[in-house]
């Protein structure tokens, strides 16, 4: 059975037949909630509450596009709506703290260098707030365009690109600072921790 | 000589910005060390920050292992009235018709005392099936049926949330 019959016997009322596409996408769409959320059970559960929400809004599909973006955006904003409500719990990153990153001080590790602990950049990603975080795995891990995620996320491409450019800014001084100072999260001058090196 | 934004230089990394604009930071990178440098940088920071989010081998083990077809059909598929739930229906609406011997239906049916269980029971689908008629003649039905219902309705959203939880 192919993707689109599936959809229609799901229409028709053949819940069975989602399985079908449980099984193509369940994938990807694990790999996603993964990246977005840092946890593989929180992972597991937003994927499948991706795919329930599909099936309950199956009618609002339009089979002439393809079902993987549309499946892929319903799997993004259950991500985002989880970050939201666990933000309120965590303490946020100071306000406006990205938006007064500027250009990183000369002679800064480039992030092609800080970036082969992947774990520590996996943990820093963590940090960002959702709507940075979003932009960075949608880009990055997606490999969405710019257009793409300004669909997805219902934000300007100037947005997105500013996001992104802030995103990697604070990335790369958060992974200067771990180097400097493994564990210590509270240095807070970057310019003269790397100037020193 | 005026250096291109570093986030006009993303965009055009990502390939994001019109013809126009793409022609014309093209013409200032062919001109431009610091910015050609600065481009470069920027591509191997977007490898990087790339192959850091990939997946690592036992991240994919764990995607390729789970199985969510199980959970996920489970949840959608419609699911048949559970006889717990089916029987407290039965017995909110037992005292609907007790109140419904109780009053003016009482000469309707006939009989002029309570009756036992058994005839309550049998005689439970045709005192809802006549309760329309009862209700446009008011009584003691229309200020409890309505909370009667939304009481077994509750009882029966709470007894299939349980079976939706995936930790269940």
């Amino acid at each position: 059975m192919d993707e689109q019959e599936a959809i229609r016997r799901c229409l028709a009322g053949d819940a069975d037949a989602f399985g079908v596409l449980v099984r193509q996408y369940q994938a990807p769409v694990l790999a996603l909630c993964l990246r977005m959320t840092g946890s593989r059970e929180d992972g597991a559960d937003l994927a499948q509450q991706a795919f329930v929400q599909a099936f309950r809004h199956l009618e609002q599909y339009d089979p002439a596009l393809p079902f993987k973006p549309w499946l892929f955006k319903i799997a993004t904003n259950a991500c985002i709506g989880f970050l939201r409500r666990k933000r309120r719990d965590q303490v946020p990153l100071e306000d406006g703290a990205l938006e007064r990153i500027g250009v990183p001080a000369d002679g800064a590790p480039a992030l092609a260098e800080l970036a082969e602990d992947r774990e520590r950049v996996r943990e820093a990603v963590a940090e960002l707030p959702q709507q940075y975080r979003t932009a960075v795995v949608l880009h990055y891990f997606q490999g969405l365009t710019y257009q793409e995620i300004a669909r997805q996320t219902g934000l300007s491409i100037g947005t997105i690109s500013t996001h992104l450019y802030r995103a990697k800014q604070w990335l790369k001084r958060r992974l200067t600072e771990e180097e400097v100072a493994p564990g210590d999260s509270s240095r807070s001058h970057l310019a003269a921790a790397v100037s020193g090196r | 000589m005026t250096h291109l934004d570093r986030t006009l230089l993303q965009r055009y990394l990502a390939g994001e910005l019109d013809l126009m604009a793409t022609e014309e930071a093209g013409s200032h990178l062919a001109v431009c060390p610091a910015c050609s440098q600065a481009l470069a940088e920027l591509a191997a920071d977007d490898a990087a920050l790339a192959g850091a989010l990939a997946l690592d081998e036992s991240e994919q083990a764990w995607v390729s292992s789970l199985d969510l077809t199980g959970p996920v059909l489970q949840q959608i598929r419609p699911r048949p009235v559970a006889w717990q739930t089916f029987i407290i229906c039965v017995l909110a609406l037992a005292p609907v018709v007790y109140a419904f011997r109780m009053t003016a239906g009482l000469a309707r049916f006939g009989r002029p005392s309570l009756g036992s269980l058994p005839d309550l029971i049998r005689e439970l689908v045709p005192a809802l099936l006549d309760l329309s008629g009862y209700l446009s003649n008011g009584g003691l039905i229309p200020k409890i049926w309505p909370a009667l219902l939304l009481g077994a309705v509750l009882v029966f959203r709470r007894h299939t949330k349980k079976e939706d939880s995936p930790h269940a």
